[in-house]
């Protein structure tokens, strides 16, 4: 048993060039030779790999992976949890095989995501990165593979929450953006790009975009204020919504009769959180 | 001579009988109608006064050995008529419960909850307007209806949604009661735990909901101006006699001269169209929610309909901490205690548990491999489970886990100081074998 915090770890970072001693290192993910480097120095069968954003809950890496996963021939991932509207994104951690990574320098995409959450995920650093991340993570919100992909309500929390954090009404106009049009997110863009500074006129703009997405696009959003915002998120379930378990559990009943007993557990307890699943 | 015929593995809900039990609700006549049209065995017990007697009433109505009680205000999915009883949950020690999502905030919990009975322990509960002079009562308190035997069981899924608010009075009611309940038991809780632990902030989080959502639906302002003048009372007023709750004569009159009238035209605050001033009660929403907001850390919110829209309707409320209910339930079944002993259905229950990272089920589950209770136990498995369930903070894992590798007498020196560390961790967290009951 090795709980998630007790095996090496490597954090993704674009454009990072050097690693800290005593730290976890970093590591661009272009990089194939940095990563080659780095997994050769750790010892043990895997190595988890933090997701460039993901800032890790300690409590969290205290649980454990299935037995069941570790002997499978797949790679797991954990969750984080978008920090600005607390839903579920796939960047998170995931445990790759050490040798393969120390031989081919290539980080393997998780095959099978767990759907517990390990840490949030957030691009906030400056309103560009904000706004960016936000039409960007949108798009691969909208494009999730799990079954049920978002609702028009899912959608519309997402556009709605995330102002009372660091530049998060920047990252809310890249959202609302790109929900009205990829086409016109660099319209948006410049227009914000005018309002650099002036609070009040960014907020404006946005509620104008989200007053579009809901008529041409019949979403629902509706920018909740900084205060609003932080305790709306308070409100939500602590867990993955079920589309993230019902993935979970039929990819799980392919591994084999381990497999189909771990999916079993799964199955009886998402049923107490969001009832039975389909099919 | 002919073997006697195995007893069946489940039940089916739609076998059991079912009671409608309604009051005075104006809306009765069609719920009961939709739940004759999905369960035509269905009974109704109706008009009894105090939620003990009416109880009572409905155990009566079933003539059976269980039956499912529906409130007035629930409508069920017929999906429930489909879902199975596990045979070792059929028991006259348990009563069971499906959650239940409120229309108008969107919480999902047990209020207005699908609940199956044992007749003998609805009989046998003394609760509510029942309860003697000398206890405060203004909940079903299961667990003390035969102490260390009776046991309120929560089941998995959502079956049912209740509407509360379809009038003012009914709204200001349900918030009332549930903001009393609620605020009552916070006190205990915090005094119990302290503001920080898991249960505090679980107790939180639904008078959160309670108190700051609902806006959107017709009424709705009323159910969170209930909840939060029942909180504020409950923190305010701890010489208010808070089984003023349990009596619905009670809440008639207090709703007729002391609430209402403040709302209406003549009244203390200005009336509207609608025979009430929606401003004045939202103001006075908002002065409740400074109050409380000062007083305690629960941190209500005041949305517009549309916000609270946006929130009831996304339908990501789940219940918050069903992982400690479920280890309960297996902890119950381990010990035998009003259910029988079963080793299988326990280790499933912890098995469940665990996926939803409840540390004592993982130490449950380690307890089950080290005593070789279950197929395929280990030591290996009971040592790997310890430890997980030591990471994730469980009081007992580490004296287990000290204990199991104490047998061993050819232990190094890098073990016995490991052990010694378990040991002290163990005292840390509370758990000193010397003196306190194992688990």
């Amino acid at each position: 048993m090795t709980a998630l915090k007790d095996y090496p770890r490597i954090h993704l970072a674009t454009g990072a060039a050097s690693t800290s001693a005593g730290q976890a290192p970093r590591i661009d993910p272009q990089d194939a030779d940095g990563l080659r480097r780095a997994a050769a120095k750790q010892r043990g069968k895997w190595i988890a790999i933090v997701d460039e954003g993901v800032r890790l809950w300690p409590e969290a890496l205290n649980q454990s992976p299935e037995p069941e996963l570790l002997g499978a021939d797949t790679s797991i991932g954990y969750l984080s949890r978008v920090e600005m509207n607390g839903f579920a994104n796939r960047a998170g951690l995931r445990l790759c095989r050490r040798a393969r990574l120390a031989k081919t320098g290539t980080l393997p995409a998780a095959e099978l995501h767990i759907p517990k959450f390990v840490g949030h995920w957030s691009s906030d650093a400056t309103p560009k990165n904000a706004f960016k991340a936000g039409v960007s993570r949108t798009g691969t919100f909208m494009q999730d593979p799990a079954p049920a992909g978002p609702s028009l309500r899912d959608l519309a929390l997402w556009g709605s929450l995330g102002a009372d954090l660091r530049n998060g009404v920047w990252w809310l106009l890249g959202v609302n953006a790109a929900l009205l049009d990829p086409g016109r997110v660099e319209e948006v863009r410049r227009e914000a790009d005018a309002f650099k500074g002036h609070g009040d006129g960014l907020v404006r703009l946005l509620h104008e975009i989200a007053r579009e997405v809901r008529l041409e696009r019949s979403i629902p959003v509706r920018p909740l204020t900084a205060a609003l915002s932080r305790s709306a998120r308070q409100l939500l379930s602590p867990w993955p919504a079920p589309r993230y378990w019902t993935e979970f559990v039929e990819r799980c009943q392919r591994l084999g009769p381990d497999g189909t007993k771990l999916a079993a557990d799964y199955r009886r307890a998402v049923d107490y959180l969001w009832g039975p699943l389909d099919g | 001579m002919t073997a006697a015929p195995r007893p069946s593995a489940s039940t089916r809900v739609a076998d059991l009988p079912i009671v409608f039990m309604s009051f005075d609700e104006p809306w009765a006549e069609l719920g009961w109608q939709d739940l004759k049209a999905k369960a035509p065995h269905a009974k109704r017990v109706h008009g009894v006064a105090g939620l003990d007697a009416c109880h009572k009433a409905a155990a009566r109505a079933a003539e059976g050995e269980w039956f499912i009680s529906v409130d007035a205000d629930t409508i069920i999915d017929p999906a429930f008529l489909d879902v199975r009883i596990p045979r070792q949950l059929l028991n006259r020690n348990f009563r069971l419960q499906w959650h239940c999502r409120n229309k108008t905030n969107g919480l999902v919990s047990g209020n207005g909850s699908l609940k199956l009975w044992p007749t003998v322990l609805a009989n046998k509960m003394r609760t509510h307007e029942a309860a003697p002079d000398t206890k405060v009562s203004i909940d079903h308190e299961i667990d003390q209806i035969v102490p260390g035997q009776s046991m309120g069981v929560q089941m998995p899924g959502c079956y049912s949604v209740t509407n509360p608010a379809q009038t003012p009075y009914h709204a200001f009611r349900s918030g009332f009661r549930e903001g009393v309940l609620l605020g009552h038991l916070l006190i205990r809780q915090i005094s119990l735990n302290g503001q920080d632990s898991p249960q505090t902030e679980y107790l939180m989080g639904l008078l959160r909901i309670w108190c700051s959502l609902g806006r959107q639906a017709e009424n709705g302002l009323w159910l969170i101006y209930g909840a939060r003048l029942g909180l504020r009372l409950t923190q305010e007023r701890p010489d208010w006699d808070l089984r003023n709750v349990n009596s619905y004569a009670w809440l008639w009159d207090f709703w007729r001269m002391r609430v209402h009238p403040r709302f209406v035209a003549g009244g203390a605050q200005r009336g509207g169209d609608n025979g009430w001033s929606e401003y004045h009660l939202a103001a006075e929403c908002r002065l409740l929610k400074d109050w409380i907001n000062a007083a305690l850390p629960v941190g209500i919110t005041d949305y517009s309909a549309e916000e609270s829209a946006l929130l009831v309707e996304s339908g990501l409320f789940s219940p918050r901490r069903p992982g400690a209910l479920i280890d309960a339930l297996g902890y119950r079944f381990v010990k035998g205690a009003g259910a029988g002993r079963d080793i299988k259905f326990a280790r499933e229950a912890f098995e469940t548990a665990s996926v939803l990272g409840n540390a004592a089920a993982f130490n449950n589950l380690a307890r089950l491999h080290e005593t070789e209770e279950i197929e395929g136990a280990s030591r290996d498995e009971a040592e790997r489970l310890y430890r997980v369930a030591t990471e994730l903070g469980s009081r007992y894992a580490p004296y287990h886990l000290a204990q199991l590798w104490s047998a061993d007498a050819t232990n190094s020196r890098a073990r016995k100081t490991e052990i010694a560390r378990l040991l002290k961790l163990a005292r840390k967290r509370g758990f000193d074998p010397g003196g306190a009951a194992d688990k």
